[in-house]
Parts: structure tokens; sequence; C-alpha cells
């Protein structure tokens, strides 16, 4: 048994949703796009993870029953932005176990814009409590100051942040189901008005309805279009720090060595790379934690590494969340499933050349001043 | 901030009854020493580490640009407090409370 992705697909990323269109509608064309990518039937699918935010009072057991599909395995994920990654993780070790043999992970959100708002300021009772009445608008807040000790801790300017955006919007370029795919120039990034000072608005992810769902299962089972993708090692961590800490080190780092180790691969062998990025500073904080940046160099690493064109390394080749969009759970599997399709050879205008090994990662539930949860996943093309 | 909503000196932390350990939000077990052990306490001072200003909050009329500052008192609990105006890094506050909610005045 080789638990692998054998089949993806994404619906467009958009801010203008039909309005006949729901977060259910969603859920049901990206699980059914992604069973005719991986030429499975609906009965062939046994286990089952939901990843969506938008689906009160429904639960997983609705949601399956609603879809179609008798299981053995259901899971559903309440982790933010890592809920994706999280929820692959656990699939991946159910296969392997035999707990389930075809595993549907549904990804997808259509936020309501009054539902959405009221959602976030009540997150959890720490936000309902202690940041929705100061006047907190949501995370941007939370992130602004972080993004300041970043910036303060590793010398980084508003300009370091620009080349990792910049470098996001030239890849979202290539990807049709992107929201903002027009270039970005430095001037226009730097003079976007403030959102949450030092926050501008390139530096904030526009919230969008979006939905993608993969399909593992066996790799003997992937069709011969293309070739499947396995899962070469997992870390998770939840409530790393009792959020005591300046959350410039994310929960990846407890667990990427392992990670590494288990992989038998090392940072370096990264053809690419998507994390969560629903801020810049966590991208590069995440990048630090696996490794990718080097000696703490995260100045080094924009310099030498992003801000150089064309032969820059390969980060959130989507565009990320930044400018394919933030789609509520959905938002969690854009980089795991770019990376899947990156090492599927399927990506297009924005393919990384022989792309063979990729990590993915998720970040999210903000517990009170920064995100708790990450997962993440070295992948691997299997030929 | 509400004007007319009552306001207490200091705001709640939990303190551990058998390390002294206190910690912000409150806490149902010790992170520190494990123990099942939580008593309420007051932090009244902190000194600001850094600000922002919430500019926008969408769906909200005439938003009025709010300061949030993250502060740390004495004892190294850190807090998302709500603030008048401006205070550059280095402010000592005194912390109250509005409700649940932690705020700070210089
Ligand atoms: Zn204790």
């Amino acid at each position: 048994m080789t638990p692998a992705i054998i089949g993806i697909h994404e619906l467009p990323n958009t801010r203008h949703p039909a309005p006949e269109a729901s977060t259910l509608t969603y859920m049901a064309d990206a699980l059914s796009g992604a069973l005719d990518d991986a030429q499975m039937k609906l009965s062939d699918v046994d286990g089952f993870g939901m990843v969506v935010f938008s689906a009160d009072p429904d639960k997983a057991a609705d949601l399956a029953w609603r879809l179609g599909v008798s299981l053995k395995w259901i899971t559903q994920a309440t982790h933010g932005g890592s809920s994706a990654v999280n929820t692959m993780c656990h699939a991946w070790r159910a296969l392997q176990s035999g707990d389930a043999s075809v595993i549907a992970i549904v990804a997808a959100d259509v936020p309501v814009q009054a539902k959405a708002r009221a959602a976030s300021a009540a997150y959890n009772s720490a936000r309902r409590d202690l940041l929705t009445p100061l006047g907190y608008s949501g995370p941007n807040s939370l992130f602004a100051m972080l993004t300041q000790r970043q910036m303060a801790k590793f010398g980084l300017s508003k300009e370091d942040y620009g080349h990792m955006v910049i470098s996001q919007r030239n890849w979202a370029k290539g990807n049709p189901i992107a929201v903002y795919k027009e270039p970005l120039t430095m001037d226009e990034y730097v003079n976007a008005g403030l959102v949450c000072d030092p926050l501008g608005r390139y530096d904030c992810p526009p919230t969008s309805a979006g939905a993608s769902c993969i399909i593992m299962a066996d790799a003997s089972h992937c069709p011969k279009t293309h070739v499947p993708v396995g899962i070469r090692a997992i870390g998770q961590s939840y409530n790393y720090d009792n959020q005591a800490g300046d959350g410039l080190r994310t929960g990846l780092s407890k667990v990427s060595a392992k990670m590494w180790e288990q992989a038998g691969v090392s940072a370096e062998d990264m053809d690419l790379a998507c994390c969560y990025d629903d801020y810049p500073a966590m991208v590069l904080a995440q990048l630090n934690d696996l490794r990718i940046i080097k000696n703490d160099d995260i100045k080094g690493f924009i310099r030498n590494r992003v801000a150089i064109g064309d032969g820059r390394f390969p980060v959130n080749t989507s565009g990320g969340l930044l400018s394919a969009g933030q789609a509520g759970g959905a938002g969690g599997m854009l980089g795991p499933i770019e990376v899947i399709r990156q090492l599927m050879h399927r990506g297009g205008d924005r393919q990384v050349p022989n792309a063979k090994l990729g990590v993915a990662t998720g970040y999210g539930q903000v517990l009170y001043r920064y995100g708790s949860a990450v997962g993440a996943a070295v992948l691997e093309r299997l030929s | 901030m509400n004007d007319t909503a009552d306001t207490t000196t200091g705001v709640t932390i939990s303190r551990c009854g058998k390390c002294g350990t206190g910690y912000y939000p409150t806490r149902l077990l010790c992170p520190n020493c494990g123990a099942n052990a939580m008593k309420p306490d007051k932090a009244t001072d902190a000194v600001v580490e850094e600000t922002t200003v919430v500019r926008h909050n969408a769906g909200q009329q005439n938003w009025q640009p709010r300061h949030l500052a993250t502060v740390r008192t004495p004892e190294n609990q850190i807090i998302v407090v709500g603030l008048e105006g401006p205070a550059p890094r280095g402010t000592k506050i005194k912390l109250f409370e509005q409700g649940l909610a932690p705020y700070g005045r210089a």
C-alpha cells in the first residue's frame, strides 16, 4: 500500500460567486471534479475529510449523506488555515492502516459577508470576549504587531515584504483560478493604503469563494493521465507554546527536524514550497522553521532567493492566498493542492521544471495572539 | 470603548496556587507545574511593546480608527489592550477592564 494523491480538482476562486452558489454546491462540484480526475466513482469513496467552515448547522456526516457517500472513515477539521494539511496527514495514516481505501478531502467555503464577519468576531471565546470589544477587526491587527516584531528582530523593511508579495503575484499570472493576476509594482505595494500599521492592502489576503478536493488512495489506482503524488513525511503541532511567545516561531519549529528525518530528504532537496500565507510575515516564519531559510537569515533569503526574478526559489506558485484569494477552508488546501499539481507536472504556465519534491504547510487557529496549529507534508512525485 | 460600562482596576489573570505562576488569559490547569489550583488574581501594570491602528473594519459605517497595543506585565503576561490614543514603545500603562475586555491608560 502506497497512499497517494491520485486526483485533484479546484474551482476558480472568486470575490463574486453566482447567486445560486453555496458552500454546499461548491463542495459537490469539487468532489465530482476530483473523482472524474481520479477516474473513480462516487461509490468508491469510503473515507471523507471535510474542511469547511460555513456549513453550519451541518457537519461532515450530514454532508456525507447529502453527497451520497457511505463511509468507514470520516473527519472534520476546525483548525483554521491548518485544517487541510492536518486532514491530509490523518488520511495518509488511515490509508496506511487500512481504515479506508479511497478518501476524498473536500475543502470549500462560499462566505456570506455578514455571517463571515460574525463568525470572525466570535471565532473563539478569547476573541469574542477579549479582542472583539476593543475594536479588533479580525486578525489583521494581531499580525500587524507580529510583523513589527519580525521587522525588529530580523532587520526587515517594508520592501522586503514587498518582494515576497510581488513574487507571489508574478506566479499568480500563470494561475487561471487566481483572483488577482495583474502584476504589482513595488511602488504600488509600498504606497498602498494602510489597513493596520504596518500592514497595507496587499499584505492581507482577499476573502473569496472557492473549493477544492483531493482523492487519496493506493498509488496503483492512479489513472494513466497523470502521475500520483506520495507523502514522504508529515508533521503536526497544536498549541505549541501556550501563546506565551512572540509568534515568530510557529509550531513547525517543534516538528520539522523529525519530519525531515522521517522524509529521508532535506529542506535543500525541495523543488518548491507552499506555505500558508495569511500574511507575508508568516510565510517567512514557516520557511525559517522548515529550515528552507538557513541560520535565521530571512533578509538574505529574500534578497538572494526571492527578489531575483525568474531564477527565484518557487514559493507559493499558485500566487498564494495573497493573490489567489482566501476561500475559508479551501484557503488551507491552496498550498497542498498546488504542490501536488506541480509534482504531477500539471502546472501549466507556472510549472516548476522537473519538480519532484515539495513541501506544503498549513497554519492557523489563532487562539489569542497568533496561530497555534500547523501541519506540513513532504510530497513526492511517484514515477 | 463604552464610557457608560463599569470599569474595574486591573485585568483578571489566573494564578497557580501551587507554583505561583500567573497567566493571561485565564487557564484551567497550570502549564508550568500541572496543578489544578488556579485562582483569580489581577494584573495592574504593563509596558507597551507594539501598537497598531485598526483603520478599517469591514461592514462598519463611520468607523473611527482604534488604537491597539501589545503590552507586557512585570510577570511577563502578554496582553492585547485597547488604548485611547497613540502610545510609543516603552510607555508605562495602568490596566483596567470593561466587561471582560482589557484596556490600558498611560
Ligand atoms: Zn503551577
